[in-house]
Parts: C-alpha cells; sequence; structure tokens
C-alpha cells in the first residue's frame, strides 16, 4: 500500500490542487494524511472502515452527488499501460491503512469503478484543468451533471460477512487471533450499523424521517454524515426522486444571489470596504488556525462569500461575530464528500451547499443574533432557571461568588459551544442536534449546557469568583473523546425530558 | 512603580475593575494577553461577549490586584458588553493606529462609556499596533490632542512587540490608586477640583494637569 500512497501523491502534486495541501509540512501535502487531518471523527471507529463494507457507502453517497472519482476497491493507476489494477482482496490486516488511501484523485483521468462493484459500474470522465477564472459559473458543467445521477436504486444484499474473512487456522488461537476476532466484530457492528443508514437512505422513495433521526440521534457514520445532516435539515428533500434537482436548484440560487453582489470576494486588504464585508474578513481570517484548512486562501474566499450572503438576505440579525464558527462543521463535513474532485466548480458547489446548511440552522436560533440578543438572554436564563432544579448547590455558590451566568454562558449560546469543545466532537453533537424535533440548536441546546456545567460542578464549587470564571472561560475539555460527549447528550435527553413540560417557558 | 507578576489571588489591598473596548480587531484581546500573560497570538479567535483575566501589580507599596473584562468589538454585542461598564473603575479605548475608522470610533466609544458607566471613570486612549509605523494612518499628535482635550490618558502600544503595553496598564492603575487616594485625603474639604454631581461613590476624576503632565513623561 505504501507504494500506491506515493504513486497517488505523485498523481496529486501533479495536478493543480496543491492549495489545498499546502507547500510544506509534509502532513499536509498529501491528501490522504490531509484527509485524516480532515477526517474529524480521526480516530473514531467508522472512518477506518474499508472494503467491502465501505463500499455501500460510496455507493449511497455517490447516488445522490455522483461518481466522485472515487474508487475503494482499487486505485485505478493514472495512465493506461499499468496493466489490470491490482484487485484487492477484503483483508483486514492492513486496518490502519485507512480507506482515504484508495480515492482516486487524478483529475485528468478516466475514473473507473471498478467491476466487481456489483451495478455500479458506471463511467466517469473528470474534467481536468477547466480552471475557468471566473468562479461563477451559471453554464450547467459537465461537473454540476456528474453530481445527479440518475438515482436508480441498487441491490440491497449488502450484508456483508466478515467472517468468512477469518483466517481458519484453528490450531493457533493466540493473541493475535483474538485480536483479529475482535477486531471483525468490531467491524460487524459498524457494518450492520451502517446499513441500517442504508436502508433507510436508498431503500424506500422517500426517506423516513423519523427512523433517520431515530439512528442518527447515536452518531452518524462519517461517511454518511454529508448527507443525512442535509436531509435533517430539510436542505435535501426526503423524497429521493426529488433529491438531485434540488440540489441543482439551490447550488443555482446561491450562485446567482453571489453574482448579484458587487463585493470583489478577493480582497482581502485592510480597506475601506463596508464594514458588514470587514468585519466579515478579519473573522474570516480567525475562524480556526488549529486546522489547516482554515488557513488557505480558498477556504476563506469561500467563506467570506457565504457568511456575507447570508448576512445581506437576513438583514435583522446581519452577519454576527461566532456565525462564522457556525459554517466550519458544514464546510468541513461537505469538504470530506467532495475533496478529492476539489476545482473551482466543487467549491462553489461546497460552498452552496454550506450556505443553504447554514442558512437552515440559523432560521432556528434567528433570536440570538438580531438586535439585543433576545434568544441569547433567554437562553441564559433558562439554563440558570435548570441549574437550579438540577444543582441547587451550585447556584448557591455561584450566586454567593457573584458570578453571573451571562458572563460564562453568553459564549456558550452565541457559538452553540464550539469555543469549548473540539470540532470532532462538535460534529458528534450535531448528529444529535440534528435528530431532535424541532432542532436541538435552540431548546435542547440549553440542556446540553446543564449538563456541561454540571460536568465541572464539584470543582466550581471549590473556586471563588476569580477562578470560576478563569476555569470556565478555557473549561479542561482536551482530553474529552466522543463517548464523553454521548453521555453529556445522554443526559441532557434525560433532564429534557424530566423538565421540559414543567416549566412551560422552557418550551 | 515596581511590577510584580506572581499573581497571589487573595494577596492584594486594592481590586480594581477595568474594562477593555474598541472596535473589532484593533487587538484588545492581544493587549491583555501580553500584559496578562505575555502573550501573542497573531490568529486570536474574535472575542464573544465578554471575556475575563487579572494581574496584580505593586504601586507605591501596594498590592493592587486590575481585574480586567475585555469586550467584543463588534456593535451587535453592545448591549450585552456595556452591561459591564458598570462598576469600572477605568477603561481602555483601543483604535488601531494603522486603521482610520477605528480611531473615529472613539468617540463613540467615550459616549457609550458615558451613557453606561460610572462617572468617575478614569479613561486612557491607545494607539495599538504601533508596530505597523509604515502603515500608519492616525498621526499621534492628532489622537494626543484628542486625548488632552477629552481628559483622557493616552499611549500608543504594539501588543506585538510588547512595546508600551506594561506602561499603558501601569499609567491607568496608577491614575486610578492616586485619584483614589487624593479623595480620601481630600475627603473633609468639600471636593477635589472636579466635583461630580451625583456620582453614586467617591470621585475618581483626575486632575488635567497632573494628567497631562503624566503623558509628556511617560509616552511615545
Ligand atoms: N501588527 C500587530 N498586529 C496586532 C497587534 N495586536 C493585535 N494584532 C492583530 O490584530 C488582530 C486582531 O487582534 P485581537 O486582539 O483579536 O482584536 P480584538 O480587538 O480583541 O478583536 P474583537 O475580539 O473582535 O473585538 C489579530 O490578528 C492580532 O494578531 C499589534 O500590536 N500589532
Ligand atoms: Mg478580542
Amino acid at each position: 500500500m505504501g507504494k500506491k500512497k506515493q504513486e497517488m501523491s505523485q498523481v496529486y502534486n501533479n495536478s493543480n490542487n496543491e492549495f489545498i495541501f499546502g507547500e510544506n509540512g509534509g502532513k499536509g501535502k498529501h491528501l490522504s494524511s490531509f484527509l485524516k487531518n480532515l477526517s474529524l471523527t480521526g480516530t473514531s471507529s467508522t472512518s477506518s472502515v474499508h472494503s467491502a463494507n465501505t463500499d455501500n457507502i460510496h455507493e449511497i453517497n455517490s447516488n445522490i452527488y455522483g461518481t466522485l472519482g472515487y474508487s475503494s476497491s482499487k486505485v485505478s493507476s493514472n495512465q493506461s499501460n499499468s496493466g489490470p489494477p491490482p484487485k484487492r482482496s477484503v483483508s483486514y490486516k492492513d486496518l490502519d491503512d485507512d480507506w482515504d488511501a484508495d480515492i482516486d484523485v487524478s483529475t485528468d483521468s478516466v475514473v473507473r469503478r471498478s467491476p466487481d462493484n456489483r451495478n455500479l459500474s458506471r463511467v466517469t470522465k473528470v474534467e481536468s484543468n477547466t480552471s475557468s477564472r471566473s468562479s461563477f459559473n451559471l453554464q450547467p458543467s459537465p461537473m454540476l451533471d456528474s453530481l445527479y445521477p440518475d438515482l436508480t436504486l441498487p441491490a440491497t444484499n449488502s450484508s456483508v460477512n466478515l467472517n468468512s474473512q477469518k483466517p481458519t487456522n484453528e490450531e493457533s488461537l493466540d493473541v493475535e487471533d483474538y485480536r483479529t476476532t475482535m477486531e471483525i466484530n468490531r467491524l460487524n457492528q459498524i457494518s450492520s450499523r451502517n446499513n441500517k443508514f442504508r436502508n433507510i437512505l436508498i431503500s424506500d422513495s422517500i426517506v423516513n424521517l423519523q427512523d433517520l433521526r431515530k439512528l442518527a440521534w447515536n452518531g452518524i457514520p462519517s461517511e454518511l454524515r454529508a448527507l443525512t445532516w442535509q436531509i435533517l435539515l430539510g436542505y435535501l428533500p426526503t423524497n429521493r426522486a426529488r433529491q438531485a434537482s434540488t440540489l441543482k436548484r439551490k447550488r443555482q440560487e446561491y450562485l446567482e444571489g453571489l453574482n448579484a453582489s458587487t463585493i470583489d470576494f478577493e480582497d482581502t486588504a485592510p480597506s475601506n470596504s463596508s464594514s458588514l464585508y470587514h468585519q466579515i474578513k478579519i473573522d474570516v481570517r480567525r475562524t480556526n488556525q488549529s486546522i489547516k484548512l482554515y488557513g488557505y486562501p480558498e477556504t476563506q474566499q469561500s467563506l467570506r462569500k457565504l457568511l456575507y450572503l447570508w448576512a445581506v438576505r437576513h438583514p435583522a440579525s446581519g452577519y454576527v461575530q461566532g456565525i462564522n464558527d457556525l459554517c466550519t462543521p458544514f464546510f468541513q463535513i461537505f469538504l470530506l464528500n467532495y475533496i478529492w474532485q476539489l476545482q473551482q466548480r466543487v467549491l462553489s458547489i461546497l460552498e452552496a451547499d454550506t450556505y443553504w446548511c447554514l442558512s437552515r440552522l440559523l432560521e432556528n436560533i434567528t433570536d440570538n443574533y438580531i438586535h439585543e440578543q433576545p434568544g441569547i438572554i433567554r437562553q441564559v436564563g433558562d439554563l440558570r432557571n435548570l441549574i437550579s432544579k438540577i444543582d441547587l448547590e451550585l447556584l448557591n455558590h455561584l450566586d454567593h461568588e457573584g458570578v453571573e451566568f451571562l458572563q460564562f454562558s453568553f459564549r456558550w449560546m452565541n457559538c452553540l459551544l464550539m469555543r469549548e469543545l473540539s470540532i470532532s466532537l462538535i460534529v458528534r453533537m450535531w448528529d444529535t442536534y440534528l435528530s431532535e424535533t424541532p432542532l436541538g440548536f435552540n431548546n435542547f441546546h440549553v440542556y446540553v449546557c446543564a449538563a456541561f456545567l454540571i460536568k465541572f460542578s464539584n470543582d466550581l464549587k471549590e473556586k471563588d469568583f476569580q477562578e470560576i470564571l478563569l476555569f470556565l472561560q478555557n473549561p479542561p475539555t482536551g482530553h474529552w473523546k466522543e463517548k464523553d460527549i454521548e453521555l453529556m447528550l445522554s443526559e441532557a435527553f434525560i433532564w429534557q425530558s424530566l423538565y421540559k413540560n414543567a416549566s412551560a417557558h422552557l418550551r | 512603580m515596581a511590577d510584580n507578576t506572581d499573581d497571589y489571588s487573595y494577596d492584594y489591598e486594592y481590586l480594581y475593575k477595568i474594562v477593555l473596548i474598541g472596535d473589532s480587531g484593533v487587538g484588545k484581546s492581544n493587549l491583555l494577553s501580553r500584559f496578562t500573560r505575555d502573550e501573542f497570538n497573531l490568529e486570536s479567535r474574535s472575542t464573544i461577549g465578554v471575556e475575563f483575566a487579572t494581574r496584580t501589580l505593586e504601586i507605591d507599596g501596594k498590592r493592587v490586584k486590575a481585574q480586567i473584562w475585555d469586550t467584543a468589538g463588534q456593535e451587535r454585542y453592545r448591549a450585552i458588553t456595556s452591561a459591564y461598564y458598570r462598576g469600572a473603575v477605568g477603561a481602555l479605548i483601543v483604535y488601531d493606529i494603522a486603521k482610520t475608522e477605528t480611531y473615529e470610533s472613539v468617540s463613540r466609544w467615550l459616549k457609550e462609556l458615558k451613557e453606561h458607566a460610572d462617572a468617575n471613570i478614569v479613561i486612557e486612549l491607545v494607539g495599538n499596533k504601533s508596530d505597523l509605523d509604515h502603515l500608519r494612518a492616525v498621526p499621534t499628535e492628532e489622537a494626543r490632542n484628542f486625548a488632552n482635550e477629552n481628559n483622557l490618558l493616552f499611549t500608543e502600544a504594539s501588543a506585538l512587540s510588547s512595546d508600551n503595553v506594561d506602561l499603558s496598564f501601569h499609567q491607568l492603575l496608577k491614575n486610578i490608586y492616586e485619584m483614589i487616594s487624593k479623595h480620601q485625603l481630600d475627603t473633609n474639604d468639600g471636593g477635589s477640583n472636579k466635583p461630580t454631581t451625583g456620582g453614586p461613590t467617591i470621585s475618581l476624576t483626575p486632575a488635567p494637569q497632573e494628567k497631562r503632565s503624566k503623558n509628556n513623561s511617560n509616552c511615545c
């Protein structure tokens, strides 16, 4: 595999996508490692699943998004005469060699599905080097079209029996074998979970939202996250027949909206641009420097565009600092879906999708960002009220020290805890938020904040005013794992069911 | 004025609440992190709402603790941030010497303080990013004159190079300290040079003379 990776990175470096991976720093240079960095669920189980199991997932995505030059059971070599691609047998020996490495990133080659790939032997010509200067291309382009394939229903027989892969040497049941067995069991579990998603997402002509929510509440496999989020947010219709056309229309609409604006989005210089655009400019630069992606000029330009468009279309709130944080989960998750084709036009698709989903999200919390931010004030009050029911001792201590809830929880509401938790944890949290009805960004979030605060209850009770504020400004969540988040979400869920109806104003 | 970076939480004789205000992006958060932790971050994230930090210094042999509230610069947060002005005895209004608009906003920030802060608050005007002298858009003298006319302390500083950062805070704290001591001496002779009407607590209004001389000796 090492060889393949090398090959691939060569292909990649020859392409004009160099910008994504930066000039130096071996880490960010190759697609696979970039994806790994970007893969938000990094260590989480699902992203390392590959082969047969992920084929299903890729199928689902490609049914909606098109074949994205994505071949999961082989690397199609860049140029012709390298013989038939080596057929890769399913083997869990090389688990650390994750599926990212198998992405075909060649921009100028014919991308094929491997022939053994059930009914999806689609052949797609991916255009290359058509880097049109204009970033707004309103002509329906081949690229756009390739993202709306026919939505045929693939065979559903995908139960994968991973046990058959197990070495049959029964005699030497050593630690190694035991590990393998465990690994296989784990993969089987993931596989069955993925199949459940798959069934909901593509087996009926209408996606059953309730089932999807139920399943997604507990986390979404990273490969299906983009699709699932878009459906949960109502950006993508549940009626599968309408999905492709809706996407097409929405993306077009977004581009037209941008076209109507007179802003020069390439302009990054500090200048006397409108105060709105100026604010967006200085914030986008500061969005999240710990993630390399947000340092690239192309990313920053996309964020400027979509934030600007949203702001002018929502004058009651306009752009409010922190909204730039809110678009990053979408941007990253959707980027993961498209990365292998990342070119100008795909970038605008990515922008459009981020734009629409951000709009959907913000619709739920408009009150947070309008004048005087009444939504946040209400949430802060609700939080206090909740704590008085759940942990009166803590509340009394905070009161005694003169700590006001506004002083520490304003930011929790304004940025949905994005400043307190790493992006990978936020993404997991959003799986659940998006599966709540109504969406969890408003009311459910307050319960989550309560669970978050109470996590530190014992620490806080030992501290004085200053220590409390300093602590909560920088809460020790660096070592948190998904399971910590899941525990917090469960607590929030319980409190919501306990107190939702008890206090009318929490609704 | 001796400096003491160690911050023993309980070991102080005076506690002064200070607010840090000014347009978004002028470098408030970095001035604060430079002063309290000697840190600078070229890509710091924007402040949401209000953030808090402290540092204890020694002034005239007394340990004075500055409790500083760093506010978000964006207009939308004004309603939230102005709630923090109450009880503050000092304020730093920060602008960016390389960006005229941020300097032009200073009078709006002054007005904010008039509306929401205690009448006696000691105010210092700080022109940040003095390291960007080649991009300078606001002449030092113009800002200094404005400060004098409005009874404000004044410095130019750079959070990046640390130039004058400590000095700006020291100058403000020392003035607050002196106002308060002076007031305590003056309490019996019917008020200081600027009696405040209806000020709820003690008068902190500095004597203009004294302030000006401070300016001349200390800065830029
Ligand atoms: N050259 C230079 N840049 C500075 C200086 N101080 C801050 N900056 C930069 O200016 C930008 C904004 O700094 P912040 O400290 O975040 O600004 P702020 O006033 O707190 O902004 P808000 O939180 O949005 O109100 C950052 O990129 C800093 O690195 C300075 O003294 N010199
Ligand atoms: Mg700040």
